[in-house]
């Protein structure tokens, strides 16, 4: 089989999964409808109950899932390929908990309630803030420790606004939030949050789409992409802005959920032949299928208490990041 | 029209600021096609400087020119398809194999994510094979020896096809056998009417093989002619601060330098 | 070194507490820890005996009685603002303050406790009981009666529709809880006991929509702000409000078990006057039998 063939298998196998997911991530919910009655009612047209548990509450659910998920992985990828970097993602860097302040300042203060697209603007205004002033202070051809360091710094300070804001809120439940945005959700969500933040989420991945081949070429430094005619201003415009539009739409309506974007092209790495361009595809319906499984599996597991995403992904998460630094730091010396 | 054709690359009044300070100061040379140039200098003289400056990495002032036409004036892609550049310590970041990376040579004739061409397919088996790289072609280009690494980054410089290549110390690293493969590539390429730019430490190599040399000091080229004319006992002391060995071997000049002055 | 200072503290604050003659008389500098007692304390006494309520019972959107405790000093719940109040009565809820209560209690403080109200039984308990502590037992038992009164007055009407507490962030309340008890009287059932929750619980809102309730009572929502408000405005819960009424009945007055309870009480028999008589609904539910009587 060529290497080609078998990408296209692996990228069938890929999709395959998250429809699969997808439909059970439909099938699962605490009014315990039946599969045939519920798939069917998806399309029905009548107000009646199904149909709205169906269409108003599990269809935004699983549509979110996958949107964001494929966002968590594809930004990791491309974030990767273009730092040329293994640690990179956009919660490590603090990407993802700035995007968390921006949609909190939007939504605390009331600016969304009068311009709802405040919320992912906001967002993406974070978002945007943390990718400039992590490649700022990592600086060209960062270190892993370096960018690490930017990443938690970025990530703290955030994370201090965050909370500040929602202490000094008078409504009595703020406070409480700070675990969504630190963790995320998807629960209750509704197709008015699809609607915000997808368009931002779409046009993030036609941006990261676009460097596939840059992030190869960048495979050899960037004076090499730069002679093989990759405009870098342009590729870093595009990372920048796709992640930022991508992650912070996504941010906006599920909070911060980490290691997705860090996992998945790792995992998937090897199976694409480590090419980035490639591994951008892979990583978006990689990404879409694990935060999918994570969402079926909060449910599952404790269906009574709103378990955080960013619970399960950290569980999983934080051992591989760790077991990532040791080999890392192994390479390195 | 003069009549008279353009030379194939024109650098005139060239300076490039690093840090304020002018680290090419107006400097001017031609490349004629069909020939392999050695760019000599000591350490912080400027070779990659001007390197990078001739492929407009670099913001420069004054003006590059490819067959006649403004390289400032021409895209990115098509600047790609005359101009190939071999950067010195040359990484490769992911695990790649040998041959994936070579095809990304192949970038600027390539459209999209589609696959490749047959004249992609060509160009990198012809690329392979001068680099001696068969053998090795499915394995990753991180797990090879630092000679079969720059050997792969070559192949990688080859299969972009273009008239000029741009080398950065291309031999460093490589064993005596590959550093003069390395040369007879260059000639060969010479040969079918292309061009080298290389920059070069190794004097003996450079008297060898080049056609013609540059001799960059603090950031202008203080001779420029072929190893005759530049490789100077005076030249070597004052550039360099070295004393040399010269003699005549049945491949041509010799040039070992043997002390510091 | 913590140990030492607390006995030092405790050295002086029983130094300052014995300058007090022991009230060998009704209790006349009464503090109140807890929203709920405050309440009852303000129906029982003379302002001139409390020394000083909970802070909360000052706040309009926590307390029924703000008007009343606007004169009285605040306490917010320390121990050490307590004490030099000399207080000969300390009253406080079983799960209010713990740390204050028992710094009070190890110091020789007299604290009497109360256990939140679930029925109204217990209302009439409590009320009786703080009548004896605080020596007004006529009056508590006036208030009782007067209760009592009011409770038989309401009608028990034979169809008692179906309604459902949904408070932010998806929850509603179980059986043995006051805004149950308070359903039940209005002559309502409540969602959350027949769906067997214990409780504050979670209700999903699938779950709301699919037991199609005939009355949502919806949550407080503040003014600013805060995902936990989000379920309100979601697009599903429209579909349902297009079907069942839909009331706000202040938390204020289910708070706590005092006689005010009954405001909200009554506030919900005349919501579900409103309702429509039953009609058999297209899709048939265990929720929609039998017809609704008004009186």
């Amino acid at each position: 089989m060529t290497e080609r063939a078998r990408f296209l298998l692996l990228m069938t196998m890929l999709t395959v999964l998250v429809g699969v997911l997808f439909v059970a991530s439909l099938l699962i919910g605490p009014a315990g409808l039946g599969v045939s009655a519920s798939l069917s009612a998806l399309f029905a047209a009548d107000g009646d109950v199904v149909a709205i548990v169906m269409q108003e509450i599990r269809l935004p659910r699983a549509i979110l899932g996958a949107a964001i998920g494929a966002t968590l992985g594809l930004s990791g990828a491309a974030m990767q390929g273009y730092l040329r970097n293994p640690l990179a993602e956009p919660g490590l860097l603090g990407i993802s908990a700035s995007a968390s302040l921006g949609a909190v300042l939007a939504i605390y203060t009331g600016v969304s309630s009068v311009f709802s697209l405040a919320l992912p603007l906001m967002a993406l205004g974070g978002a945007l803030f943390a990718v400039v002033v992590v490649r700022l202070l990592a600086g060209q051809n960062a270190t892993p420790l370096s960018l690490i360091l930017a990443g938690v710094a970025v990530s703290s300070l955030a994370g201090a606004l965050t909370s500040l804001v929602l202490n000094l809120s008078p409504n009595p439940f703020a406070a409480l939030e700070i675990v969504f945005w630190m963790l995320g959700s998807l629960k209750d969500r509704s197709m008015t949050h699809v609607w915000l933040s997808l368009p931002f989420m779409v046009v993030g991945w036609v941006m990261l789409a676009h460097v596939a081949r840059a992030l190869d070429a960048l495979t050899l430094g960037e004076a090499t992409a730069a002679s093989l005619g990759f405009r870098l201003n342009r590729v870093q415009a595009l990372v920048v802005l796709g992640t930022a539009a991508s992650v912070g739409a996504a941010t906006a309506v599920a909070g911060a959920i980490g290691f997705i974007g860090l996992i998945v092209p790792h995992v998937l790495r090897p199976l694409v032949g480590s090419h980035p361009s490639r591994l951008l595809g892979a990583s978006a319906l990689g990404g879409a299928a694990v935060l999918l499984a994570a969402d079926i599996a909060v449910r599952v597991i404790a269906p009574d208490r709103d378990l955080k995403l960013g619970v399960l992904t950290a569980l999983v998460g934080a051992p591989f990041f760790l077991w990532l630094i040791f080999k890392t730091r192994r390479e390195m010396i | 029209m003069t009549g008279v054709a353009a030379p194939l690359f024109e650098v005139s009044g060239l300076s490039v600021a690093l840090g304020g300070r002018d680290v090419i100061d107006t400097l001017s040379y031609t490349l004629e096609a069909g020939t392999v140039v050695g760019l000599i200098g000591p350490n912080g003289s400027g070779k990659s400087t001007l390197l990078k400056a001739a492929l407009s990495l670099l913001p420069y002032r004054g003006s590059i020119r490819y067959s006649g036409q403004d390289l400032a004036g021409i895209t990115a892609t098509a600047r790609a398809k005359c101009l190939a550049y071999l950067p010195q310590d040359g990484e490769v970041i992911w695990p790649i194999a040998v041959e994936d990376v070579v095809m990304l040579g192949r970038a600027p004739h390539r459209s999209g994510l589609a696959p490749p061409s047959q004249a992609d397919v060509t160009a990198v088996e012809s690329a392979l094979a001068a680099m001696d790289l068969m053998e090795v072609r499915r394995r990753s280009a991180r797990m090879l020896s630092g000679g079969e690494r720059s050997r792969v980054l070559m192949a990688r410089a080859l299969a972009q096809q273009t008239p000029l290549l741009l080398a950065d110390e291309p031999t460093t690293g490589l064993d005596p056998a590959h550093q003069i493969a390395l040369m007879e590539t260059f000639r060969g390429m010479a040969r079918d009417g292309k061009t080298v730019l290389a920059s070069l430490h190794d004097l003996g190599l450079a008297a060898q093989w080049c056609d013609r040399l540059l001799l960059l000091h603090q950031g202008r080229i203080v001779l420029a002619g072929t190893a005759q004319d530049v490789l100077t006992p005076k030249a070597l002391e004052q550039v360099y601060g070295v004393e040399a060995y010269f003699g005549e071997s049945r491949a041509g000049r010799v040039v070992v330098p043997i002390a510091r002055i | 070194m913590v140990s030492a200072v607390y006995h030092r503290l405790r050295a002086v604050l029983l130094l300052l507490a014995s300058s007090v003659p022991v009230a060998a008389e009704p209790p006349q500098r009464i503090v109140s820890l807890n929203l709920c007692t405050d309440q009852m304390l303000m129906l029982l006494v003379e302002p001139a005996r409390i020394a000083s309520v909970s802070f909360l019972a000052q706040q309009a959107d926590s307390s029924v009685m703000y008007k009343e405790a606007a004169a009285l000093k605040p306490n917010y719940g320390g121990a050490e603002e307590v004490f030099v109040l000399h207080p000969d009565l300390v009253l406080a809820g079983t799960y209010t303050a713990r740390a204050t209560v028992s710094i009070l209690e190890r110091l020789g403080q007299r604290v009497e406790q109360f256990e939140p109200a679930t029925t109204l039984a217990d209302i009439r308990a409590q009320l009786l009981r703080l009548g004896d502590l605080v020596e007004e037992r006529p009056r508590a038992e006036a208030l009782v009666a007067a209760f009592d009164d009011q409770v038989q007055q309401l009608d028990k009407p034979q169809h008692r529709p179906l309604a459902a507490f949904y408070f932010a962030n998806s929850y509603t309340t179980g059986r043995g809880t006051l805004p149950s008890a308070v359903l039940e009287a209005a002559g309502l059932r409540n969602l959350g006991s027949e769906l067997g929750l214990e409780q504050t619980a979670a209700l999903p809102l699938e779950v709301l929509l699919t037991a199609k309730p005939d009355l949502v009572v919806k949550g407080r929502t503040y003014d600013r702000p805060a995902l936990a408000q989000e379920i309100f405005v979601h697009p599903a819960l429209a579909y349902l409000d297009a079907r069942s009424e839909e009331a706000v009945v202040p938390d204020t007055y289910m708070v706590c078990g005092t006689p005010h309870v009954l405001r909200a009480v009554e506030r919900l028999v005349d919501i579900r006057r409103g309702l429509a008589p039953a009609v058999p609904q297209p899709v048939a539910t265990r929720f929609h039998s039998g017809a609704m009587t008004v009186r």
